[in-house]
């Protein structure tokens, strides 16, 4: 298939670039035109297309925002497979599920879930399940996958059964009743967790837990039990309502699932801050005048180490599509219940550690895009950040100003000096050979990569804002 | 019901043979048995559905507007 799509890229016109993770369906693919992303329908997802439009399933699922909208483009295709170019809306940012938090991968799973369900009453099926496929736009999951439907044939089982359990059901549960962290193990495999892998990882007590007894612990058993047999056709038969009660029983077990915190835990936690409240305030403010003072309103915000998101709404709350990413899943989680709550449509919480952020994966290097890659952000925001970096990570200042002046045009930095209360409790526990760890050198290496247009004292502590402009990313 | 399921599925022979080989194999037969059984609750609920409403109509006399509304 990869060939495939690697002979068609060269095939096409220069200005038409296939996506590197547009290559396993046969239905069609996506490429990008000018800055513009489409997808090419092939001849032969015709039926399944007309079927998508006229049984009302697209209205339906567009509607509910389940479902990305997309328009049909006039042109010849040039291409004897193609049957149809559309443009499907932007999507601001593509994010992974290895950087969501729990809620996300929850959403996303009963976003899926309920989009099959609607599906089988119009007369169509999910023919995948992928994770990969959800995308969060405007606040809420949606499938991004035009093609992902296919005519349900009566009696016929779900063909994306078991890419569900692995992208959803598995990790959900590792990250239930194991560890949050687990769901890092979709950086390996990126077809999802393996159940086999995911069945023994789990405590023992989830054998009691019917649903995830029956959907991962027998299911892996079965797999293996099955793995090198033949089994008979004519056995397939999944009636109707046995695929409604398939759907309800995942559905089930999608719910029961929580990342076992206390309301009290939730409520308590906090940014935690040792400056007074005035210069908390100021440095809200200086922050809002630096993002105005900009030529150009910012697309796309990333705001590195944004916590649970506090000052990444000053950016959102201007409609600016921001990503609040953080190390904490805990912060995640917390900005990303808040933003569900409020409805909030500009602002993305994602997990990312920036000392070891996503990388390019999948086939060829291509199918998943590292953060680089998915750059450069218009601004990027780097709060209370370099501290961290620099003494409790050993990153010499001037890598981290090398490759910030990759990742974004804009930079609003923050600089704490060392007798600031929260660099000392870092350097607490260790020896200081951070000789290098102060102002004027931090200026000088930030000064090789960016244009230094301003900097300005929070009054009320000893800290300093900076926006810059990188020499490396021009407009 | 779904432990019935649950300790059905520890029983079941496994004694499928013929046609192709699919190392997916094992999914489809889990659902299939999931599907089948929950798919067999499902219907049992709807005729017992069926069989309380015939029972509701014909004791209609007895039945308060509530117990209509419950049954909504």
């Amino acid at each position: 298939m990869a060939n495939k799509a690697q002979t068609k890229t060269k095939m096409m016109k220069n200005d038409h670039i296939i996506l590197g993770s547009s290559f396993r369906d046969p239905s069609g693919f996506m490429f990008r035109e000018k800055n513009t992303l489409y997808r090419q329908i092939n001849r032969s997802y015709k039926e399944n297309y007309s079927l998508l439009k006229n049984s009302g399933l697209y209205d339906e699922l567009t509607e509910n925002g389940l479902l990305i909208e997309h328009i049909e483009i006039e042109t010849s295709c040039g291409d004897s497979e193609c049957y149809k170019h559309i443009k499907p809306a932007a999507v601001p940012f593509i994010s992974y599920p290895y950087e969501w938090t729990f809620s996300q991968l929850k959403d996303a799973a009963l976003a899926t879930l309920e989009i099959q369900k609607i599906a089988m009453k119009h007369g169509m099926t999910l023919k995948d399940a992928s994770a990969f496929n959800i995308q969060f736009i405007e606040g809420k999951p949606l499938l991004i996958d035009t093609l992902s439907f296919e005519k349900y044939e009566k009696k016929k089982p779900w063909v994306a059964y078991r890419q569900f359990c692995q992208h959803f059901l598995a990790p959900l549960a590792l990250m239930s009743c194991k560890d949050i962290r687990l769901i890092q193990l979709f950086r390996v495999f990126i077809d999802g967790i393996p159940l086999d892998l995911a069945s023994s990882l789990l405590p023992k007590s989830t054998y009691a837990n019917i649903s995830l007894f029956m959907h991962i612990h027998a299911h892996a058993k079965t797999q293996k039990r099955f793995a090198s047999k033949q089994i008979n056709r004519r056995t397939s038969h999944l009636s109707e309502h046995a695929m409604q009660g398939l759907i309800s029983s995942l559905i089930n077990a999608i719910k029961k699932l929580h990342w076992k915190k206390t309301n009290t835990e939730w409520d308590k936690y906090y940014s935690f801050t040792n400056y007074s409240d005035s210069a908390f305030k100021k440095k809200k403010k200086i922050i809002e005048e630096f993002i105005d003072v900009l030529p150009k309103t910012p697309a796309l915000v990333w705001d590195l180490g944004g916590n649970t998101g506090l000052f990444s709404r000053i950016a959102s709350n201007k409609e600016i599509n921001t990503i609040s990413f953080d190390i904490d899943y805990l912060a995640v989680e917390k900005n990303y219940r808040e933003m569900r709550e409020k409805k909030e449509k500009h602002i993305l919480p994602l997990f990312l550690d920036l000392t070891n952020p996503s990388t390019n994966l999948g086939w060829a290097h291509q199918e998943r895009e590292s953060l680089e890659k998915r750059g450069p952000a218009d601004l990027i925001m780097a709060l209370a950040l370099i501290h961290h970096l620099s003494i409790s990570n050993n990153v010499p200042i001037g890598m981290i100003a090398s490759y910030f002046s990759l990742l974004c045009k804009y930079l609003i930095v923050e600089f704490i000096p060392k007798d600031d209360s929260n660099v000392q409790k870092l350097l607490s526990t260790r020896k200081d050979i951070f000789i290098k760890y102060n102002q004027k050198n931090f200026e000088k290496s930030f000064n090789e990569y960016f244009d230094i247009t301003s900097s300005q004292n929070i009054e009320g502590s000893k800290r300093v804002l900076y926006l810059m402009i990188s020499r490396h990313i021009h407009e | 019901m779904q432990f019935f399921i649950a300790c059905a599925l520890l029983l079941l022979p496994f004694s499928f043979a013929n046609a192709y080989l699919d190392p997916g194999s094992g999914s489809f037969i889990i659902q299939l048995i999931i599907g089948a059984m929950l798919g067999s609750l499902i219907a049992v609920k709807t005729y017992f559905k069926k069989i309380k409403s015939s029972f509701l109509k014909l004791f209609g006399k007895q039945s308060t507007d509530k117990d209509k509304d419950d049954e909504e």
